[in-house]
């Protein structure tokens, strides 16, 4: 069993567990928008917070949920859910010793399948539901196989990952104390993986609960900011 | 054996998912490719097994006797069994690995040796890899997914179990490391092309994979860097960067890729590193003509397993008779591996053979010449799914440690097309299982 | 033989400064005068700044040498070494390993040089035919700072007849072996102010002799003998790896005086 891991494998299980948090969430979030679509009126452009939050870039051409996957493939966009899902690879690929390969075939079926469904430009969302369901396997092979820091480290990088989805598309405060909590069991077993100031400084301003359902921008964007600087990798 | 063929997409489907790939750099852009997998094993049975076991077990004791002698006592070269022309002036012969004796004398921990069958049915020996000789990741992770396809074959057929590979690796690795630290297996990264198999070995072993930047040498003492700068101490490194760009202060000094001092921990003989620096001068195609002879001067045995017909231009006789017989010999550049500088007289044109004949005049040292070998043809399944013929080598692995011994498999190579000798995977082509039948 | 002993004093100052500062720099150094039937010390001192650990080992050629790292952000690199040598006259006895026959990257030869090699050839007298090589090599090649570099081959500088004197010793080396005598590569200080020198030495079956092509010399004195190698690539003095981009500045400075 290797227990000992460097500064860059501790950043890649970091960055692994946050984006197969987001590849899964965004992909969720995809399917929303895509039926949001369905019922802007003909002749009309669709906008709304949600799909600017989502990166879907919104113009005249653009009119129906079809068109809508483009975006998922599209390489050039950091956000787009194809990048997402390169990124978890060149993660993953680092860590084969040390999530195993079972753990990593997931992450590879995703990515196979997200280049050839691009390749065929396939504008079907259901077609993606392998996705979400190899990364749900993922996340069970993960919790059977690995322990110890580098289960801590791919845990860390999903609960803050999942935290700050949860900040940036106002979901409610409930949502963020429940993951907060599960993320304060890691600060305690693993304290030197985080920056305790910061974790202090997010401790406080989550409490101030009434600026956070109103979805003030700049308190949330500060914690946003604090929430991304808490992790040491 | 239908078993086998109805199972192919499978098979291919769950290597795939494994990510078995190899990388390949085409005009300057790194691609991954799936090494393509015949699903057709070559067979060895038993008593061939035994015999070429035998064989490859003597050559590569052999060859470790060679290398302590050439960067020691040099008796070999004193008694002119080898002329000193094949040793120092070898690219792969290194200065700074005088004197050193590494970790339990061994050198070739992991021996690649590539064989070819003939028509007439004898093993032939065609090259010896005890650089970094890869490939066995391959059949090994094929034999894990084939017997999952395909179970009811593999219950009918007494065939050797092929996945302790990793086992015999680990098992060789905590005899050098001998307790005094971490194994790792040392990558030049992800992008050099055989970074699934060193991953996968980091897996199997249960090696740490450590890349360049994350191991130091300390006071001769090598060292992995852990999470918050922690230090711990490194046994033995099963590396896979050429000896070149190992040590950049003591060799190539703007490698990147290496363990600065690293040359300094081995030489205090505070790790062992695996294979043995300076390997080189004893499996470069020149030194491979000598290999019978060192069989006989070491062991006093007569070689089990024969080269393949060799003529060095170095030596008047051969000389003369490979300008003579060009156009029916192949010529290979001694310095060049993986199927490059490889001119098979028959297809140059006569400009190109006189061209040919100038190279080696000027420089006979850089050449051998070998007899064309009409080996045998393995069917695969080609891309219209019929059989059809391939030429195929065999790399068997040789793994020394507290002793020597021959995987019970080893990389069975072929040739994309099927009038090509050329079985390199750098060269395209594919590979297949290697059944060793008890 | 006259069998007198001269004593030296040496100071030999490296002084490296990195714009921007670096972080983990690792190095090996050649920075004590060897000892050997010839050269003996008799006081060292080595400091290095800012201070790390320094390890002595011995490299494939058998010359001292020391390693370390320093890992936290720095601008300069600074190494002195200085001390007492005691000399007898230049003859190094050590068995010269067989390599030194043949030629290395840098010390590739051809027809050509060969054949120029030729003309020197003195009958039954290496020593003699060695000298001659040195003496038309001086007259051959032109002293010039601002032309060659560490990778220049022999081949190179008998091309260009230009050179410092590493050039002019890997040209010797490639002469002399271009006709069957082994030659190898000398780093060390000479008398005077100034910077590193190198030098050649050729066996003759028995032992060693230097040779200066730079300075068309006969070595006997005034020559401190740090390391040897097929080339200079076997022994350089200094060597380091940065992970940081920077910019280099390296100056050397060397003191030796006979007391």
């Amino acid at each position: 069993m290797n227990t000992v891991i460097s500064a860059n494998k501790a950043n890649c299980l970091f960055w692994l567990g946050r984006y197969a948090e987001r590849g899964y969430l965004m992909l969720h979030l995809m399917r929303r928008a895509y039926d949001e679509v369905i019922d802007v009126p003909v002749g009309e452009v669709p906008y709304s917070d949600f799909l600017e939050k989502l990166d879907v870039y919104v113009s005249s051409e653009f009119t129906t949920s079809y068109q809508m996957m483009a975006q998922i493939y599209d390489p050039n966009t950091v956000t787009s859910l194809r990048s997402i899902i390169e990124f978890m690879m060149d993660n993953a690929i680092i860590l084969r010793s040390e999530i195993y390969s079972e753990s990593f075939s997931y992450i590879e079926l995703c990515r196979d399948l997200i280049r050839k469904k691009a390749d065929s430009k396939e504008m079907n969302i259901t077609e993606l539901q392998p996705i979400t369901d190899w990364l749900l396997a993922f996340w069970g092979s993960i919790r059977e196989r690995t322990y110890g820091q580098i289960y801590a480290l791919l845990e860390i990088g999903r609960l803050i990952e999942h935290s700050d989805m949860i900040i940036r598309f106002d979901y409610k405060i409930n949502r963020l104390e429940e993951s907060w909590d599960l993320i304060k069991k890691y600060i305690k077993a693993e304290p030197e993986l985080f920056d305790m100031a910061k974790v202090e400084l997010f401790e406080k301003q989550i409490n101030e609960k009434e600026k956070y359902e109103k979805h003030d921008k700049d308190y949330k964007d500060f914690i946003l900011t604090i929430l991304n600087e808490i992790v040491l990798v | 054996m239908n078993e086998l063929l109805s199972a192919r997409d499978s098979v291919n489907k769950w290597m795939e998912r494994y990510g078995v790939r190899f990388g390949v750099y085409k005009n300057g852009v790194f691609n991954e490719q799936l090494f393509p997998f015949d699903a057709i094993p070559r067979q060895i049975p038993a008593n061939e097994w035994e015999m070429l076991e035998k064989g490859l077990i003597q050559r590569v004791k052999a060859l470790n006797l060679f290398l302590y002698d050439i960067y020691h006592d040099k008796n070999i070269v004193a008694s002119g069994v080898i002329p000193k022309e094949f040793t120092y002036e070898s690219k792969g012969y290194m200065p700074e690995c005088e004197d050193i004796t590494p970790t339990k004398n061994i050198y070739a921990h992991i021996a690649g040796i590539d064989l070819v069958q003939a028509k007439d049915g004898r093993w032939l020996i065609l090259e010896d890899n005890l650089r970094i000789p890869s490939g066995a990741s391959y059949p090994m992770i094929a034999r894990k997914v084939t017997r999952k396809a395909c179970p009811q074959t593999f219950r009918d057929n007494l065939i050797a179990d092929n996945r302790n590979y990793g086992d015999l690796l680990r098992e060789m690795m905590d005899y050098i490391n001998d307790g005094r630290g971490i194994n790792v297996i040392f990558t030049p990264g992800r992008y050099n092309s055989a970074f699934f198999e060193h991953s996968y070995l980091a897996e199997k072993t249960g090696s740490v994979l450590a890349f360049p930047g994350e191991i130091i040498v300390e006071d001769g003492i090598t060292y992995y860097i852990g999470l918050n700068q922690k230090k711990t101490r490194v046994g033995a490194i099963y590396r896979r960067v050429s000896d070149e760009y190992l040590d950049p202060l003591a060799f190539e000094p703007s490698s990147l890729l290496g363990i600065p001092n690293l040359m300094e921990s081995y030489k205090a003989g505070n790790v062992g590193v695996i294979n043995a620096l300076g390997n080189g001068v004893a499996d470069d195609k020149g030194i491979y003509y000598f290999v019978p002879k060192m069989i006989k001067y070491y062991l006093n045995e007569e070689p089990i397993l024969q080269n393949a017909p060799t003529y060095l231009p170095f030596f008047k006789e051969d000389f003369d008779y490979i300008l003579n017989n060009i156009e029916k010999l192949v010529i290979k550049d001694v310095a060049e591996a993986g199927g490059y500088g490889v001119m098979f007289g028959r297809d140059m044109t006569k400009e190109r053979l006189e061209e040919v004949k100038n190279l080696i005049i000027k420089e006979p040292r850089r050449w051998i010449a070998q007899e064309v070998i009409d080996f045998i043809d393995l069917d695969i399944i080609d891309e219209t799914g019929n059989p059809s013929p391939r030429k195929c080598d065999l790399r068997a692995f040789v793994i020394s440690g507290k002793e020597t011994k021959v995987w019970k498999s080893g990389l069975t190579r072929f040739s994309r097309n099927p009038n090509s000798f050329v079985v390199n995977s750098s060269q395209g082509g594919g590979f297949k299982d290697t059944w060793i039948m008890e | 033989m006259e069998e007198t002993i001269r004593r030296y004093t040496y100071q030999y100052v490296t002084d490296t400064r990195f714009v921007p500062a670096v972080g983990y720099h690792f190095f090996k150094i050649r920075i004590l005068p060897c000892q050997n039937e010839f050269q003996k010390i008799i006081e060292h001192h080595i400091s290095v700044d800012p201070y790390c650990k320094l390890t002595q080992s011995i490299d494939g050629q058998g010359n001292i040498i020391h390693y370390g790292n320093y890992k936290d952000l720095h601008d300069h690199f600074i190494i002195e070494s200085s001390g007492i040598v005691e000399c007898s006259t230049y003859h190094p006895i050590d068995v010269p390993k067989p390599y030194y026959f043949f030629s290395t990257p840098l010390t590739q030869y051809d027809e050509q040089l060969k054949n120029w090699a030729k003309q020197f050839i003195a009958e039954n007298s290496i020593q003699q035919t060695a000298e001659n090589i040195m003496h038309g090599i001086y007259s051959y090649l032109k002293y010039n700072k601002n032309v060659t570099s560490n990778t220049t081959t022999a081949l190179d500088v008998f091309k260009m007849q230009i050179g410092v004197c590493q050039d002019f010793a890997h040209l010797m080396i490639a002469a002399c072996r271009s006709i069957g005598i082994r030659a190898r590569y000398v780093n060390g200080l000479v008398t005077g102010e100034g910077e590193t020198h190198a030098w050649v030495e050729v066996h003759d079956g028995n032992q060693w002799f230097g040779y200066d092509p730079t300075r068309d010399s006969c070595i006997r004195w005034d020559y401190i003998k740090i390391a040897h190698g097929r080339d200079v690539s076997d022994c350089p003095l200094n060597r380091g790896m940065l992970f940081n981009l920077t910019s280099e500045t390296l100056n050397v400075k060397t003191t030796i005086e006979m007391i």
